[in-house]
């Protein structure tokens, strides 16, 4: 039966359907894809935030876009730290 | 009043962005629009042997923006239709011997004696498609119904909102009924919902392009085919007018019933 019914049969679920979901994933991706410009304005944007709390290495600060499940792209930061400001207590 | 500057771009080549450009200037024209079409892709000139006008190049774009031609010895007649006139590319030359300011600068020029400028774009995203894109009023973006045509129509729609143009629209391409009824191709609103623009046309495929194009007879000259009377609907959209978007029929010869019966699962109960 199976070469009777391949013979006859179209695809079971249109081709259509996949190209769509296809498509969809694939322009996620490109419409979140964040230039190096970009990155770099973001990296000086949480060193200026994480500076007031937080003594860092900027030297070994990293910043990169990764995908993530579903294809979703995510920013990975990975910032050393040197030391924790003693005045952290007071939120002033 | 200023005539429009509508480019017409897509990123991927081979949709029809050359094919859709004539075929606009001719439905135009033939509605009494005076248009100029111009070719922008230069070092790959090719609107002058769809529009049939290849024989009859003397100057081009490249002359006008050096200053070898004045616009008026550029422009090119159409002697089927005395509304419609073209600058082609130049040919031996590459995309940076003309910028974005000459550009505009040359559409400015135009808008007096012109309703409408065409301009067809180069694909791709560089140096061509900037030079189209700077003195657009408005953008239609042409795709195919296939993921690679889509995506890259994702891309341009992205570039030309970055350069704070208006929202473009979208022309449907070489569309299939036959094959979205069966699934197997990317549906009209299936390609809207992706891209999220407003529609202006769907031209279904058809063979009549291929032969006509031959002949360098565009088939917008005479509406009767299908694919001349969805350009003809597109030219009345751009001129205002509120024209319902057209279903388009189905192969019905006994040929066409009969091979989709055999192929599909219960004898052409398919969806």
């Amino acid at each position: 039966m199976n070469w009777f019914n391949s013979l006859f049969r179209r695809e079971p679920a249109g081709s259509a359907a996949v190209a769509k979901n296809r498509l969809k994933i694939a322009i996620q991706i490109d419409r979140s894809n964040l230039s190096p410009e970009l990155l770099n304005v973001l990296q000086d944007d949480i060193v200026r935030a994480i500076s007031q709390r937080v003594d860092i290495d900027r030297a070994g600060m990293r910043i990169t876009t990764e995908r993530g499940e579903g294809g979703q792209r995510r920013i990975i930061a990975d910032i050393p730290i040197k030391s924790v400001r003693s005045k952290v207590a007071s939120s002033e | 009043m200023a005539g429009t500057v509508v480019t017409i771009t897509s990123g991927k080549g081979g949709v029809g962005k050359t094919t859709t450009t004539a075929n606009l200037g001719v439905a135009l024209a033939r509605r009494s629009k005076r248009v100029a079409c111009i070719d922008a892709d230069i070092g790959l000139r090719n609107l002058d042997v769809v529009l049939g006008l290849e024989n009859r190049i003397v100057y081009d774009i490249v002359d006008v923006v050096e200053g070898r031609a004045r616009l008026r010895q550029a422009l090119i007649r159409d002697k089927r239709l005395p509304e419609l006139q073209m600058i082609p590319a130049a040919q031996t030359r590459d995309k940076t011997a003309v910028n974005p300011q000459q550009m505009m600068k040359l559409a400015d020029d135009l808008r007096n004696d012109f309703d409408f400028i065409l301009i067809d774009s180069p694909a791709g995203i560089e140096h061509g498609f900037k030079n189209a894109i700077a003195p657009a009023d408005r953008v239609l973006i042409v795709t195919t119904p296939e993921v690679s045509a889509v995506r890259d129509a994702d891309r341009i729609i992205g570039l030309v909102e970055a350069a704070e143009k208006p929202k473009p629209q979208l022309i449907l391409n070489r569309l299939r009924p036959g094959m979205v009824k069966r699934g197997d191709m990317l549906a009209t609103e299936d390609v809207l919902e992706i891209l999220a623009i407003d529609l202006i046309g769907i031209v279904p495929e058809d063979e009549s392009i291929i032969t006509s194009t031959n002949r360098g007879n565009p088939v917008a000259l005479e509406e009767k085919t299908a694919a001349g009377a969805a350009y003809g609907r597109i030219a009345q959209r751009l001129m205002g007018e509120d024209v319902p978007f057209g279903v388009f029929a189905e192969n019905t010869s006994l040929f066409g019933r009969l091979s989709r019966w055999f192929r599909s699962p219960n004898g052409g109960n398919g969806a």
